[in-house]
Protein backbone atom coordinates (compact mmCIF):
# COMPACT_ATOMS: atom_id res chain seq x y z
CA UNK A 1 0.00 0.00 0.00
CA UNK A 2 1.45 3.31 -1.28
CA UNK A 3 2.02 5.80 1.92
CA UNK A 4 -0.57 8.26 0.21
CA UNK A 5 -3.15 5.45 0.26
CA UNK A 6 -2.06 4.73 4.00
CA UNK A 7 -2.29 8.23 4.87
CA UNK A 8 -6.12 8.12 3.40
CA UNK A 9 -7.10 5.18 5.29
CA UNK A 10 -5.63 6.25 8.30
CA UNK A 11 -7.28 9.92 7.80
CA UNK A 12 -10.83 7.82 7.35
CA UNK A 13 -10.62 5.93 10.37
CA UNK A 14 -9.73 9.13 12.40
CA UNK A 15 -12.63 10.57 10.50
CA UNK A 16 -15.25 8.02 11.62
CA UNK A 17 -13.57 7.71 15.25
CA UNK A 18 -14.20 11.38 15.67
CA UNK A 19 -17.51 11.00 14.70
CA UNK A 20 -18.21 8.47 17.49
CA UNK A 21 -16.80 10.45 19.80
CA UNK A 22 -19.00 13.55 18.16
CA UNK A 23 -22.03 11.35 18.72
CA UNK A 24 -21.07 10.49 22.53
CA UNK A 25 -20.90 14.24 23.20
CA UNK A 26 -24.33 14.87 21.66
CA UNK A 27 -25.59 11.88 23.43
CA UNK A 28 -24.48 13.53 26.66
CA UNK A 29 -25.70 17.18 25.92
CA UNK A 30 -29.24 15.33 24.76
CA UNK A 31 -29.37 13.86 28.37
CA UNK A 32 -28.36 16.70 30.43
CA UNK A 33 -31.59 16.54 31.92
CA UNK A 34 -31.47 12.71 32.70
CA UNK A 35 -32.09 12.02 36.07
CA UNK A 36 -28.63 9.74 37.21
CA UNK A 37 -27.34 9.91 33.38
CA UNK A 38 -23.40 9.98 33.93
CA UNK A 39 -21.39 11.61 31.02
CA UNK A 40 -20.13 9.17 28.88
CA UNK A 41 -16.15 9.66 27.39
CA UNK A 42 -15.10 8.25 23.99
CA UNK A 43 -11.79 6.47 25.17
CA UNK A 44 -9.20 6.71 21.51
CA UNK A 45 -6.70 4.33 21.16
CA UNK A 46 -3.44 4.99 19.51
CA UNK A 47 -3.51 2.88 16.52
CA UNK A 48 0.04 0.92 15.53
CA UNK A 49 1.94 2.41 12.71
CA UNK A 50 4.20 0.61 10.28
CA UNK A 51 3.47 2.19 6.43
CA UNK A 52 6.13 -0.03 5.13
CA UNK A 53 3.78 -3.17 6.16
CA UNK A 54 0.50 -1.14 5.36
CA UNK A 55 -0.52 -0.30 9.07
CA UNK A 56 -1.56 2.95 8.46
CA UNK A 57 -1.54 4.13 12.31
CA UNK A 58 -3.66 6.79 13.24
CA UNK A 59 -6.46 6.16 16.15
CA UNK A 60 -9.45 3.87 16.66
CA UNK A 61 -12.00 4.46 19.19
CA UNK A 62 -11.94 2.57 22.32
CA UNK A 63 -14.32 1.59 25.01
CA UNK A 64 -16.90 3.87 26.00
CA UNK A 65 -15.40 5.23 30.04
CA UNK A 66 -18.32 6.41 32.29
CA UNK A 67 -17.28 9.45 34.55
CA UNK A 68 -19.74 7.55 37.08
CA UNK A 69 -17.51 6.02 40.12
CA UNK A 70 -19.44 4.13 41.87
CA UNK A 71 -17.47 5.37 44.98
CA UNK A 72 -18.97 8.89 44.35
CA UNK A 73 -22.26 7.15 43.96
CA UNK A 74 -21.94 5.34 47.29
CA UNK A 75 -21.22 8.70 48.91
CA UNK A 76 -24.69 10.20 47.67
CA UNK A 77 -26.68 7.32 48.67
CA UNK A 78 -25.33 6.86 52.27
CA UNK A 79 -26.51 10.48 52.90
CA UNK A 80 -30.31 9.39 51.31
CA UNK A 81 -30.61 6.67 53.47
CA UNK A 82 -29.78 8.94 56.21
CA UNK A 83 -32.08 11.72 55.11
CA UNK A 84 -34.98 8.78 54.44
CA UNK A 85 -34.32 8.00 57.92
CA UNK A 86 -34.92 10.90 59.45
CA UNK A 87 -37.45 12.01 57.29
CA UNK A 88 -39.34 8.71 58.36
CA UNK A 89 -38.78 9.45 62.20
CA UNK A 90 -39.92 13.22 61.72
CA UNK A 91 -43.20 11.95 59.77
CA UNK A 92 -43.80 9.62 63.20
CA UNK A 93 -42.83 11.37 65.80
CA UNK A 94 -44.69 14.24 64.61
CA UNK A 95 -48.02 11.94 65.37
CA UNK A 96 -46.97 10.91 68.98
CA UNK A 97 -45.64 14.60 70.00
CA UNK A 98 -49.27 15.74 70.33
CA UNK A 99 -50.43 13.52 72.85
CA UNK A 100 -47.44 14.85 75.09
CA UNK A 101 -48.70 17.97 75.00
CA UNK A 102 -47.53 19.60 78.76
CA UNK A 103 -49.50 22.73 78.07
CA UNK A 104 -53.05 20.57 77.34
CA UNK A 105 -55.85 21.31 79.47
CA UNK A 106 -57.47 18.25 78.76
CA UNK A 107 -53.88 15.92 78.74
CA UNK A 108 -52.81 13.36 81.53
CA UNK A 109 -50.48 16.31 83.13
CA UNK A 110 -53.72 18.65 84.44
CA UNK A 111 -55.40 15.34 84.91
CA UNK A 112 -52.86 14.72 87.53
CA UNK A 113 -52.94 17.56 89.25
CA UNK A 114 -57.03 17.89 88.79
CA UNK A 115 -57.27 14.59 90.96
CA UNK A 116 -55.13 15.14 93.46
CA UNK A 117 -56.99 18.85 93.99
CA UNK A 118 -60.39 17.20 94.41
CA UNK A 119 -58.59 15.37 97.27
CA UNK A 120 -57.38 18.31 98.57
CA UNK A 121 -61.13 19.77 97.76
CA UNK A 122 -62.14 16.49 99.95
CA UNK A 123 -60.35 17.25 102.79
CA UNK A 124 -62.03 20.57 103.28
CA UNK A 125 -65.25 18.95 103.45
CA UNK A 126 -64.97 15.19 103.60
CA UNK A 127 -68.37 14.10 103.60
CA UNK A 128 -69.80 16.89 101.18
CA UNK A 129 -71.18 14.49 98.23
CA UNK A 130 -70.38 17.02 95.47
CA UNK A 131 -66.50 17.06 96.55
CA UNK A 132 -66.28 12.89 96.78
CA UNK A 133 -67.98 12.99 93.30
CA UNK A 134 -65.27 15.06 92.07
CA UNK A 135 -62.62 12.48 92.95
CA UNK A 136 -64.59 9.75 90.94
CA UNK A 137 -64.73 12.39 88.02
CA UNK A 138 -61.50 13.50 88.12
CA UNK A 139 -60.00 9.76 88.54
CA UNK A 140 -62.14 9.11 85.60
CA UNK A 141 -60.69 12.24 83.06
CA UNK A 142 -57.59 10.91 84.28
CA UNK A 143 -57.85 7.14 83.49
CA UNK A 144 -59.59 8.31 79.88
CA UNK A 145 -56.64 11.19 79.25
CA UNK A 146 -54.02 8.08 79.88
CA UNK A 147 -56.28 5.69 77.73
CA UNK A 148 -56.25 7.89 75.28
CA UNK A 149 -52.52 8.60 75.07
CA UNK A 150 -51.88 4.89 75.19
CA UNK A 151 -54.24 4.02 72.59
CA UNK A 152 -52.59 7.32 70.52
CA UNK A 153 -49.21 5.11 70.41
CA UNK A 154 -51.14 2.52 69.41
CA UNK A 155 -52.68 3.99 66.53
CA UNK A 156 -49.26 5.09 65.15
CA UNK A 157 -47.75 1.82 65.89
CA UNK A 158 -50.15 0.04 63.60
CA UNK A 159 -49.92 2.47 60.82
CA UNK A 160 -45.44 1.78 61.46
CA UNK A 161 -46.86 -1.68 60.59
CA UNK A 162 -48.56 -0.86 57.68
CA UNK A 163 -45.82 1.23 56.15
CA UNK A 164 -43.60 -1.16 56.76
CA UNK A 165 -45.68 -3.48 54.42
CA UNK A 166 -45.47 -0.70 51.30
CA UNK A 167 -41.66 -0.07 52.29
CA UNK A 168 -40.83 -3.92 51.85
CA UNK A 169 -43.08 -3.93 48.73
CA UNK A 170 -41.17 -1.18 47.31
CA UNK A 171 -37.77 -2.65 47.97
CA UNK A 172 -38.72 -5.85 46.43
CA UNK A 173 -40.64 -4.01 43.39
CA UNK A 174 -36.77 -1.69 42.54
CA UNK A 175 -35.04 -4.72 43.30
CA UNK A 176 -37.40 -6.46 40.22
CA UNK A 177 -36.54 -3.04 38.11
CA UNK A 178 -32.57 -4.29 38.67
CA UNK A 179 -33.06 -7.42 38.08
CA UNK A 180 -34.66 -6.41 34.80
CA UNK A 181 -31.44 -4.53 33.48
CA UNK A 182 -29.17 -7.12 34.53
CA UNK A 183 -30.91 -9.42 32.79
CA UNK A 184 -30.41 -6.97 29.54
CA UNK A 185 -26.83 -6.99 30.32
CA UNK A 186 -26.86 -10.59 30.37
CA UNK A 187 -28.54 -10.96 27.38
CA UNK A 188 -26.65 -8.20 25.47
CA UNK A 189 -22.94 -7.58 26.43
CA UNK A 190 -22.95 -3.94 24.63
CA UNK A 191 -26.06 -2.97 27.08
CA UNK A 192 -23.46 -2.42 29.92
CA UNK A 193 -22.14 0.95 27.47
CA UNK A 194 -25.84 2.05 27.48
CA UNK A 195 -26.20 5.16 29.19
CA UNK A 196 -29.67 5.02 29.14
CA UNK A 197 -29.41 1.85 31.35
CA UNK A 198 -27.18 2.81 33.24
CA UNK A 199 -29.28 5.92 34.42
CA UNK A 200 -32.30 3.75 34.99
CA UNK A 201 -29.79 1.75 37.52
CA UNK A 202 -28.42 4.09 39.14
CA UNK A 203 -31.90 5.94 39.79
CA UNK A 204 -33.30 2.64 41.34
CA UNK A 205 -29.84 1.87 43.76
CA UNK A 206 -30.83 5.57 44.80
CA UNK A 207 -34.57 4.83 45.05
CA UNK A 208 -33.61 2.06 47.11
CA UNK A 209 -30.99 3.84 48.90
CA UNK A 210 -33.90 6.04 50.95
CA UNK A 211 -35.46 2.87 52.17
CA UNK A 212 -32.95 0.88 53.11
CA UNK A 213 -29.01 0.47 53.79
CA UNK A 214 -27.40 -1.93 51.29
CA UNK A 215 -24.14 -2.03 49.41
CA UNK A 216 -23.25 -2.98 45.57
CA UNK A 217 -20.90 -5.19 44.04
CA UNK A 218 -20.59 -5.17 40.30
CA UNK A 219 -19.66 -8.43 38.61
CA UNK A 220 -17.09 -8.54 35.52
CA UNK A 221 -20.07 -9.01 33.49
CA UNK A 222 -21.55 -5.44 34.27
CA UNK A 223 -24.58 -6.80 36.42
CA UNK A 224 -25.55 -5.34 39.91
CA UNK A 225 -25.80 -7.50 42.55
CA UNK A 226 -27.34 -5.61 46.01
CA UNK A 227 -26.89 -6.62 49.26
CA UNK A 228 -29.54 -5.91 51.31
CA UNK A 229 -27.89 -4.61 54.94
CA UNK A 230 -24.45 -5.56 53.47
CA UNK A 231 -25.09 -9.10 53.90
CA UNK A 232 -28.72 -10.28 52.28
CA UNK A 233 -28.77 -10.87 48.67
CA UNK A 234 -31.60 -8.78 47.15
CA UNK A 235 -30.31 -9.07 43.74
CA UNK A 236 -27.87 -11.47 42.43
CA UNK A 237 -27.39 -11.24 38.58
CA UNK A 238 -30.86 -12.28 36.81
CA UNK A 239 -31.99 -13.55 40.30
CA UNK A 240 -34.22 -11.77 42.82
CA UNK A 241 -34.25 -12.85 46.44
CA UNK A 242 -37.44 -11.12 48.03
CA UNK A 243 -37.97 -9.94 51.26
CA UNK A 244 -40.67 -9.99 53.61
CA UNK A 245 -42.13 -8.77 56.90
CA UNK A 246 -43.16 -10.33 60.07
CA UNK A 247 -42.99 -10.17 63.78
CA UNK A 248 -45.83 -9.75 66.10
CA UNK A 249 -48.46 -6.62 66.57
CA UNK A 250 -45.77 -5.02 69.14
CA UNK A 251 -41.94 -6.18 67.03
CA UNK A 252 -41.22 -5.33 63.28
CA UNK A 253 -39.24 -8.88 61.79
CA UNK A 254 -37.46 -8.38 58.51
CA UNK A 255 -37.14 -11.64 57.22
CA UNK A 256 -34.91 -12.93 53.83
CA UNK A 257 -35.88 -15.00 51.42
CA UNK A 258 -35.54 -18.48 53.61
CA UNK A 259 -37.65 -17.22 56.31
CA UNK A 260 -34.40 -15.57 58.19
CA UNK A 261 -34.68 -12.62 60.47
CA UNK A 262 -32.18 -10.01 59.11
CA UNK A 263 -34.01 -7.56 61.11
CA UNK A 264 -30.63 -6.26 62.42
CA UNK A 265 -28.81 -5.77 59.60
CA UNK A 266 -31.32 -2.75 58.50
CA UNK A 267 -30.35 0.53 60.44
CA UNK A 268 -30.67 3.29 57.58
CA UNK A 269 -33.66 4.10 55.46
CA UNK A 270 -37.25 4.99 55.86
CA UNK A 271 -37.04 0.79 56.77
CA UNK A 272 -34.43 1.40 59.46
CA UNK A 273 -36.32 4.30 61.06
CA UNK A 274 -39.56 2.31 60.91
CA UNK A 275 -37.77 -0.86 62.78
CA UNK A 276 -36.29 1.32 65.28
CA UNK A 277 -39.21 3.15 66.09
CA UNK A 278 -41.79 -0.05 66.29
CA UNK A 279 -39.23 -1.92 68.03
CA UNK A 280 -37.63 0.37 70.25
CA UNK A 281 -38.77 4.31 70.44
CA UNK A 282 -42.50 3.70 70.74
CA UNK A 283 -42.00 0.11 73.00
CA UNK A 284 -40.16 2.89 75.50
CA UNK A 285 -42.79 5.62 75.46
CA UNK A 286 -45.62 2.74 76.53
CA UNK A 287 -43.09 1.00 78.88
CA UNK A 288 -43.06 4.34 80.44
CA UNK A 289 -46.86 5.41 80.69
CA UNK A 290 -47.73 1.67 81.90
CA UNK A 291 -45.32 2.38 84.69
CA UNK A 292 -46.92 5.77 85.16
CA UNK A 293 -50.52 4.26 85.20
CA UNK A 294 -49.97 1.15 87.40
CA UNK A 295 -47.61 3.49 90.05
CA UNK A 296 -50.69 6.28 90.31
CA UNK A 297 -53.31 3.70 90.22
CA UNK A 298 -51.66 1.50 92.97
CA UNK A 299 -50.71 4.13 95.05
CA UNK A 300 -53.76 5.95 95.17
CA UNK A 301 -55.94 2.83 95.62
CA UNK A 302 -53.42 1.72 98.48
CA UNK A 303 -54.22 5.38 100.89
CA UNK A 304 -58.02 4.84 99.89
CA UNK A 305 -57.74 1.26 101.38
CA UNK A 306 -56.59 2.10 104.71
CA UNK A 307 -58.84 5.15 105.14
CA UNK A 308 -62.43 4.62 105.79
CA UNK A 309 -65.68 5.82 104.14
CA UNK A 310 -68.36 7.69 104.94
CA UNK A 311 -70.00 4.98 106.42
CA UNK A 312 -67.27 4.46 108.73
CA UNK A 313 -66.13 1.03 107.79
CA UNK A 314 -63.17 0.41 104.80
CA UNK A 315 -64.27 0.94 101.25
CA UNK A 316 -65.11 -2.25 99.54
CA UNK A 317 -63.80 -1.64 96.27
CA UNK A 318 -60.73 0.44 94.98
CA UNK A 319 -60.71 3.57 92.67
CA UNK A 320 -58.59 2.52 89.88
CA UNK A 321 -58.49 -0.46 88.09
CA UNK A 322 -55.78 -2.09 85.19
CA UNK A 323 -56.14 -5.22 83.73
CA UNK A 324 -51.68 -6.20 84.13
CA UNK A 325 -48.72 -4.20 84.49
CA UNK A 326 -47.79 -4.32 81.05
CA UNK A 327 -50.89 -3.14 79.66
CA UNK A 328 -51.89 -0.82 82.64
CA UNK A 329 -52.49 2.24 80.49
CA UNK A 330 -54.42 1.24 78.11
CA UNK A 331 -57.03 -0.58 80.74
CA UNK A 332 -57.02 2.29 83.54
CA UNK A 333 -60.29 2.79 84.38
CA UNK A 334 -62.50 3.68 87.03
CA UNK A 335 -64.50 1.16 89.33
CA UNK A 336 -68.04 1.56 89.81
CA UNK A 337 -67.13 2.72 93.66
CA UNK A 338 -69.63 5.37 94.57
CA UNK A 339 -69.19 8.85 96.04
CA UNK A 340 -69.76 7.81 99.95
CA UNK A 341 -67.22 4.90 99.35
CA UNK A 342 -64.25 7.47 99.21
CA UNK A 343 -62.83 7.17 101.92
CA UNK A 344 -61.52 10.42 103.17
CA UNK A 345 -61.37 9.69 106.88
CA UNK A 346 -58.29 8.43 108.83
CA UNK A 347 -58.77 4.49 110.24
CA UNK A 348 -57.80 6.69 113.81
CA UNK A 349 -60.35 9.43 113.05
CA UNK A 350 -63.64 8.12 111.70
CA UNK A 351 -65.34 11.11 110.03
CA UNK A 352 -62.17 12.95 109.40
CA UNK A 353 -59.92 14.73 106.39
CA UNK A 354 -57.06 12.75 107.04
CA UNK A 355 -57.11 10.07 104.90
CA UNK A 356 -57.68 13.09 101.95
CA UNK A 357 -54.97 15.30 103.59
CA UNK A 358 -52.44 11.85 102.61
CA UNK A 359 -54.31 11.65 99.43
CA UNK A 360 -53.74 15.05 98.10
CA UNK A 361 -49.78 14.84 99.65
CA UNK A 362 -49.47 11.72 97.09
CA UNK A 363 -49.25 14.46 94.35
CA UNK A 364 -46.56 16.48 95.62
CA UNK A 365 -44.39 13.19 97.24
CA UNK A 366 -41.60 11.38 94.96
CA UNK A 367 -43.40 8.05 93.92
CA UNK A 368 -41.61 7.05 90.89
CA UNK A 369 -37.61 6.75 90.14
CA UNK A 370 -37.94 9.61 92.97
CA UNK A 371 -40.05 11.69 90.86
CA UNK A 372 -43.16 12.95 91.30
CA UNK A 373 -46.34 11.27 89.21
CA UNK A 374 -46.18 14.76 87.13
CA UNK A 375 -42.62 15.20 87.10
CA UNK A 376 -42.45 11.63 85.69
CA UNK A 377 -45.13 12.32 83.61
CA UNK A 378 -42.99 15.58 82.33
CA UNK A 379 -39.59 13.92 81.63
CA UNK A 380 -41.42 11.10 79.40
CA UNK A 381 -43.03 14.32 77.37
CA UNK A 382 -39.38 15.82 77.15
CA UNK A 383 -38.24 13.04 76.36
CA UNK A 384 -40.52 12.70 73.45
CA UNK A 385 -39.99 16.04 72.24
CA UNK A 386 -36.17 15.66 72.61
CA UNK A 387 -36.84 12.52 70.13
CA UNK A 388 -38.88 15.15 67.90
CA UNK A 389 -35.37 17.88 67.93
CA UNK A 390 -33.21 15.25 67.48
CA UNK A 391 -35.27 13.62 64.43
CA UNK A 392 -35.46 17.07 62.63
CA UNK A 393 -31.94 18.10 63.46
CA UNK A 394 -30.60 14.98 61.79
CA UNK A 395 -33.12 15.68 58.37
CA UNK A 396 -31.47 19.14 58.78
CA UNK A 397 -28.20 17.76 58.78
CA UNK A 398 -28.86 14.89 56.34
CA UNK A 399 -30.40 17.55 54.12
CA UNK A 400 -27.03 19.32 54.26
CA UNK A 401 -24.76 16.24 54.17
CA UNK A 402 -26.87 15.14 50.83
CA UNK A 403 -26.26 18.24 49.10
CA UNK A 404 -22.54 18.25 49.64
CA UNK A 405 -22.16 14.41 48.37
CA UNK A 406 -24.24 15.60 45.47
CA UNK A 407 -22.01 18.38 44.77
CA UNK A 408 -19.21 16.68 45.23
CA UNK A 409 -20.01 13.93 42.76
CA UNK A 410 -20.77 17.12 40.53
CA UNK A 411 -17.43 18.30 40.84
CA UNK A 412 -15.61 15.16 40.52
CA UNK A 413 -16.39 14.42 36.72
CA UNK A 414 -14.15 15.09 33.88
CA UNK A 415 -11.47 16.07 35.58
CA UNK A 416 -7.90 14.95 34.61
CA UNK A 417 -6.00 12.94 37.40
CA UNK A 418 -3.34 15.27 37.62
CA UNK A 419 -5.85 18.20 38.36
CA UNK A 420 -8.30 15.94 40.64
CA UNK A 421 -5.54 14.93 42.95
CA UNK A 422 -4.01 18.49 43.29
CA UNK A 423 -7.53 19.64 43.87
CA UNK A 424 -8.19 16.53 46.56
CA UNK A 425 -4.85 17.66 48.23
CA UNK A 426 -6.26 21.20 48.42
CA UNK A 427 -9.39 19.80 50.29
CA UNK A 428 -7.91 17.89 52.52
CA UNK A 429 -5.50 20.77 53.74
CA UNK A 430 -8.33 22.97 53.67
CA UNK A 431 -11.28 21.13 55.49
CA UNK A 432 -8.05 20.07 58.22
CA UNK A 433 -7.26 23.47 59.28
CA UNK A 434 -11.38 24.50 58.87
CA UNK A 435 -12.09 21.34 60.85
CA UNK A 436 -9.19 22.48 63.82
CA UNK A 437 -10.68 25.81 64.03
CA UNK A 438 -14.38 24.30 64.71
CA UNK A 439 -12.70 21.94 67.26
CA UNK A 440 -11.03 24.42 69.37
CA UNK A 441 -14.99 26.58 68.83
CA UNK A 442 -16.65 23.74 70.23
CA UNK A 443 -14.44 23.40 73.44
CA UNK A 444 -14.40 27.30 74.20
CA UNK A 445 -18.49 26.98 73.56
CA UNK A 446 -18.99 23.78 76.33
CA UNK A 447 -16.03 26.12 78.42
CA UNK A 448 -18.62 28.78 78.66
CA UNK A 449 -21.96 26.28 78.58
CA UNK A 450 -20.40 25.06 81.90
CA UNK A 451 -19.56 28.27 83.35
CA UNK A 452 -23.15 29.36 83.35
CA UNK A 453 -24.43 25.49 83.14
CA UNK A 454 -26.76 26.36 86.67
CA UNK A 455 -29.34 27.81 83.88
CA UNK A 456 -28.28 25.78 80.81
CA UNK A 457 -29.43 22.78 82.12
CA UNK B 1 -22.52 38.98 75.67
CA UNK B 2 -25.81 37.54 73.62
CA UNK B 3 -24.91 40.03 70.41
CA UNK B 4 -21.09 38.81 70.63
CA UNK B 5 -23.11 34.81 70.87
CA UNK B 6 -24.92 35.48 67.76
CA UNK B 7 -22.18 36.77 65.63
CA UNK B 8 -20.00 34.05 66.81
CA UNK B 9 -22.85 31.58 65.56
CA UNK B 10 -23.85 33.97 62.65
CA UNK B 11 -19.94 33.04 61.45
CA UNK B 12 -20.25 29.55 61.67
CA UNK B 13 -23.59 29.55 60.30
CA UNK B 14 -21.67 30.90 57.43
CA UNK B 15 -18.73 28.41 57.27
CA UNK B 16 -21.47 25.51 57.22
CA UNK B 17 -23.28 27.12 54.01
CA UNK B 18 -20.52 27.14 52.42
CA UNK B 19 -19.52 23.76 53.35
CA UNK B 20 -22.74 22.82 51.05
CA UNK B 21 -20.91 23.41 48.08
CA UNK B 22 -17.57 25.04 48.75
CA UNK B 23 -14.26 25.14 46.82
CA UNK B 24 -10.62 24.48 48.67
CA UNK B 25 -9.93 28.33 48.12
CA UNK B 26 -13.81 29.33 49.63
CA UNK B 27 -13.05 26.99 53.03
CA UNK B 28 -9.84 28.92 53.15
CA UNK B 29 -11.30 32.65 52.93
CA UNK B 30 -13.48 31.47 56.28
CA UNK B 31 -10.62 31.02 58.36
CA UNK B 32 -10.34 34.23 59.55
CA UNK B 33 -13.87 34.52 60.53
CA UNK B 34 -13.30 31.35 62.58
CA UNK B 35 -10.52 33.01 64.25
CA UNK B 36 -12.35 35.92 64.59
CA UNK B 37 -15.21 33.89 66.05
CA UNK B 38 -12.54 32.33 68.85
CA UNK B 39 -11.48 35.85 70.22
CA UNK B 40 -15.22 36.69 70.51
CA UNK B 41 -15.65 33.55 72.61
CA UNK B 42 -12.26 33.96 74.47
CA UNK B 43 -14.07 38.16 75.16
CA UNK B 44 -16.87 36.07 76.26
CA UNK B 45 -14.61 33.79 78.73
CA UNK B 46 -12.97 36.38 79.97
CA UNK B 47 -16.10 38.47 81.15
CA UNK B 48 -17.31 35.53 82.83
CA UNK B 49 -14.33 35.45 84.64
CA UNK B 50 -14.43 38.92 86.24
CA UNK B 51 -17.54 39.38 86.47
CA UNK B 52 -18.78 36.15 87.46
CA UNK B 53 -21.28 33.71 85.52
CA UNK B 54 -24.19 35.10 88.02
CA UNK B 55 -25.09 38.15 85.79
CA UNK B 56 -25.37 35.61 82.46
CA UNK B 57 -27.45 33.24 84.35
CA UNK B 58 -30.90 33.89 81.81
CA UNK B 59 -32.60 32.14 79.22
CA UNK B 60 -31.61 33.63 76.61
CA UNK B 61 -27.74 32.96 76.73
CA UNK B 62 -28.38 29.65 78.10
CA UNK B 63 -30.54 29.57 74.83
CA UNK B 64 -27.93 31.23 72.27
CA UNK B 65 -25.13 28.55 73.78
CA UNK B 66 -27.03 25.62 72.72
CA UNK B 67 -28.08 27.27 69.53
CA UNK B 68 -24.21 27.83 68.48
CA UNK B 69 -23.85 24.39 70.14
CA UNK B 70 -25.59 22.82 67.72
CA UNK B 71 -24.38 24.79 64.78
CA UNK B 72 -21.05 23.88 65.75
CA UNK B 73 -22.05 20.17 65.59
CA UNK B 74 -23.75 20.34 62.14
CA UNK B 75 -20.58 22.03 60.87
CA UNK B 76 -18.59 19.51 62.51
CA UNK B 77 -20.54 16.64 60.65
CA UNK B 78 -20.27 18.13 57.72
CA UNK B 79 -16.25 18.42 58.09
CA UNK B 80 -16.32 15.01 59.21
CA UNK B 81 -18.27 13.51 56.09
CA UNK B 82 -16.25 15.39 54.19
CA UNK B 83 -12.51 14.36 55.52
CA UNK B 84 -14.13 10.86 55.25
CA UNK B 85 -14.76 11.61 52.04
CA UNK B 86 -12.02 12.83 50.57
CA UNK B 87 -9.46 10.08 52.80
CA UNK B 88 -11.98 7.76 50.47
CA UNK B 89 -10.74 9.18 47.15
CA UNK B 90 -7.30 9.79 47.81
CA UNK B 91 -7.32 5.95 48.49
CA UNK B 92 -8.64 5.13 45.41
CA UNK B 93 -6.31 7.33 43.39
CA UNK B 94 -3.55 6.68 44.93
CA UNK B 95 -3.83 3.01 44.00
CA UNK B 96 -5.38 4.20 40.84
CA UNK B 97 -1.84 6.22 39.95
CA UNK B 98 0.51 4.38 42.33
CA UNK B 99 -0.76 1.13 43.25
CA UNK B 100 -0.37 -0.64 46.34
CA UNK B 101 2.50 -0.94 49.08
CA UNK B 102 3.80 -3.90 50.21
CA UNK B 103 1.43 -3.39 53.30
CA UNK B 104 -1.18 -3.65 50.99
CA UNK B 105 -2.53 0.18 51.67
CA UNK B 106 -3.07 2.39 48.73
CA UNK B 107 -0.13 4.31 47.49
CA UNK B 108 0.13 7.77 48.34
CA UNK B 109 -1.12 10.39 46.69
CA UNK B 110 1.11 12.64 45.30
CA UNK B 111 0.79 15.75 42.93
CA UNK B 112 2.44 17.07 39.94
CA UNK B 113 4.86 19.55 41.02
CA UNK B 114 7.09 21.49 38.73
CA UNK B 115 10.22 23.40 40.06
CA UNK B 116 11.68 26.35 38.47
CA UNK B 117 15.80 26.91 38.97
CA UNK B 118 16.95 30.56 38.16
CA UNK B 119 20.36 31.72 38.10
Amino acid sequence: MSSLTSTLVSTANAMQVFTQALNVVGNNIDNVNTPEYADQNQSLVAAPFAPAEGITGGVIAGPLLSSRSEYLEQAVRTQQGALGDAQQRTTDLGQIQPLFDLTSTTGIDSAINNLFDSFSQLSTSPNDSINQQAVITQAGNLAQAVDSTASGIDQVSTNITSQTGSVIDNINQIASQIVGINQQYAADSQATQDAGLDAQMHTALENLSQLANFTVLKSSDGAYNVYLGGQTLLVLGTSQFTVSAGGSSNQTAILDSQGNDITSEINQGSLGALIQEKNTILPGYTTQLNTLAKSLADTVNTQLSQGLDQSGTAPPVNLFTYDQASDAASTLAVTNITPSQIAAASASAPGGNSNAIALAALGTTPAINGFTFTQYYGNLGAQVGNDMDDAQADQTQSQDQLTQAETQVASQSGVSINAEATKLLEFQQAYEAAGKMVSVLQDMTQTVIDMVQPVST
Amino acid sequence: MRAKLQDVRRRVATLRRTLLSPSAEEIRLHLPELMEAVQRLDDIQNELRSHGARDAQNGDLAQELQALKKELRMVQRLIDHSVAFYQGWAKLFGSATGGYMSSGEAAPLTTPAVVWMQG
